[in-house]
């Protein structure tokens, strides 16, 4: 029945999100576009010209951050309004009178929300290689005259240098976006325990589990040695901007500890979803 | 024959509201039950601890000799006092639904019930007429071939055609099997289709039986009788 539940929840889920994901994607591309031929302009000498290419590329620049945001946004934002709307509002009325069972209902949810948030963060990525494909992007913002080939190789050799980083910040990524979602969840889960006042409830228990979270997430880093936000060793090499071995190994423990927090915050979940559904 | 439904010392409480108290009752197969009552009496609690959408506070309930559950919810098709359909579907997508989750539903009836009502089944739910929504909710809860079906106020709100229309629709498309509970109090409406009937007030049993023998014993039209009991 998980896969039947999969396969609604990404049909619902997708009319939300697709066309976000092909706006953000053409935007892109334009910007790619506009930014060799503003380039031209802008080295076409005349004053006008200069001020002109500044605007639009301001526009589109901004309508892109604009895009990037929700989409990166849109993942966790959609997973908690699916799992609320469909679990304990009117809908939930169908959700939770189907034959499946809570442990279920609330993988279909999760499962979804992570790859969507996953597909989104692949978009960002595509969208930041659409705009880097154009070596004119830096030139753009930057005066000094650096060869196309250079600037390839930097690109290439960072990403090269630092692949164990970027793969263990990715993983760090989807923990956090996992952490995101089912703290949601659980806020959610207890607000509805109450008869009255839920989502007030449901707000509260979210803003109070972030702070005792976030406190209790300090404590633990620090026992553990860590210190996440101490970039002073952040490079290994500060001429090829290696990053340190040290750093990733502090994502580990971050990402470890959000990891067990998560699995808290669904096990909760589950057991209100099967001990303690309250649909009034 | 064993009882499709029972409960034994029912309690369920909100805060500090008693809705339901020690409730007992047993209901068997085969049978039309009108579960009476005023507003505020319980009805919709039972309903909704029934269809496993409210957990209890105490005491035991069992539908088909089995906790409420997976196993129950295949077997007990349930229609809610509200618009519980997801708005932004199609009547066809609403279809494939219930045609995905429940074994027992009957496609070819919904879809044939669907066309007999001149129903678009590629509109939206969102632009049906309030009549059409209900009567699209209770096509598909009636084309499953379940062995409970809990009808929470099927005729409250809707305009006397489509209350026939709706009566109907339960008496001709139930498995004869099965057992249903219909809620309400628009009595006069219903009292001819009901088998059995259970009144309760405040959450607790105030009569249950064979609808004829209780219009017997009392010399009265349920509908009488209600309001007797029930009187303000």
């Amino acid at each position: 029945m998980l896969g039947k539940l999969l396969k609604h929840e990404f049909k619902a889920t997708a009319r939300l999100f697709i066309p976000i994901f092909i706006m953000v994607t053409a935007i892109s591309v334009a910007v790619r576009f506009l930014v060799d031929i503003l380039y031209d302009i802008n080295n076409g000498g005349t004053q006008a010209g200069e001020i002109f290419s500044m605007i639009i590329a301001f526009i589109f620049g901004a309508a892109l951050v604009i895009g990037m945001i929700c989409l990166i946004l849109s993942g966790p934002a959609v997973s908690l309004y699916r799992f609320y709307k469909n679990v304990y509002t009117d809908e939930g009325y169908l959700t939770n009178t189907l034959p499946v069972k809570p442990v279920s209902i609330l993988a279909s949810k999760l499962i979804t929300g992570i790859v969507w948030t996953i597909v989104s963060g692949a978009i960002v990525v595509l969208c930041f290689l659409i705009l880097a494909s154009s070596s004119k992007i830096i030139l753009f913002f930057a005066d000094d005259n650096i060869y196309e080939s250079a600037y390839y190789n930097a690109l290439f050799d960072f990403i090269l240098d630092n692949i164990w980083f970027i793969i263990s910040f990715m993983i760090f990524g989807l923990i956090s976006v996992t952490m995101s979602i089912s703290s949601v969840y659980v806020s959610v889960s207890i607000g509805n325990l109450a008869n009255r006042h839920k989502v007030l409830i449901s707000i509260a228990v979210y803003f109070f589990l972030t702070i005792v979270l976030g406190m209790a997430i300090g404590i633990i880093l620090v026992i553990a040695g860590t210190n996440f936000f101490d970039t002073t060793n952040l490079f290994e090499d500060t001429e090829t901007f290696k990053l340190s071995g040290e750093y990733t190994v502090m994502i580990w423990v971050y990402s470890i500890v959000l990891f067990i927090i998560s699995l808290i915050e669904l096990f909760v979940t589950h057991l209100i979803m099967k001990h303690k559904l309250n649909l009034a | 024959m064993s009882n499709i439904f029972e409960c034994r010392q029912l309690v369920k409480k909100y805060g500090k509201l008693t809705a339901l108290s020690g409730l007992n009752l047993e209901i068997e197969p085969g049978k039309i039950v009108g579960l009476l009552g005023p507003n505020g009496s319980g009805k919709t609690t039972l309903i909704k601890l029934i269809a496993g959408i409210l957990r209890p506070t105490s005491g035991r309930l069992l539908v088909n000799r089995s906790e409420i559950g997976m196993e129950t919810k295949e077997i007990v098709s349930y229609l809610p006092e509200r618009n519980y359909i997801p708005k932004y579907l199609k009547v066809r997508q609403m279809i494939d639904y219930f045609d995905d989750f429940y074994k027992d539903f009957n496609r070819e009836k919904a879809e044939r019930m669907i066309k007999s009502l001149s129903i678009d089944p590629d509109k939206k739910i969102k632009a049906l007429s309030k009549g059409n929504l209900e009567k699209v909710q209770l096509i598909l809860v009636m084309s499953r071939e379940a062995k409970l079906y809990l009808l929470d106020e099927p005729i409250a709100g809707v305009d006397p055609a489509a209350r026939d229309y709706i009566l109907n629709t339960i008496i001709t498309n139930y498995n004869p099997d099965a057992s249903i509970i219909i809620s309400t109090h628009l009595i006069s409406d219903i009292e001819n289709i009901l088998d059995d009937v259970i009144m309760i007030k405040t959450g607790a049993l105030v009569m249950a039986g064979n609808a004829d023998d209780i219009r017997e014993q009392y010399q009265k039209s349920i509908d009488e009788l209600f309001r007797e009991v029930f009187k303000c």
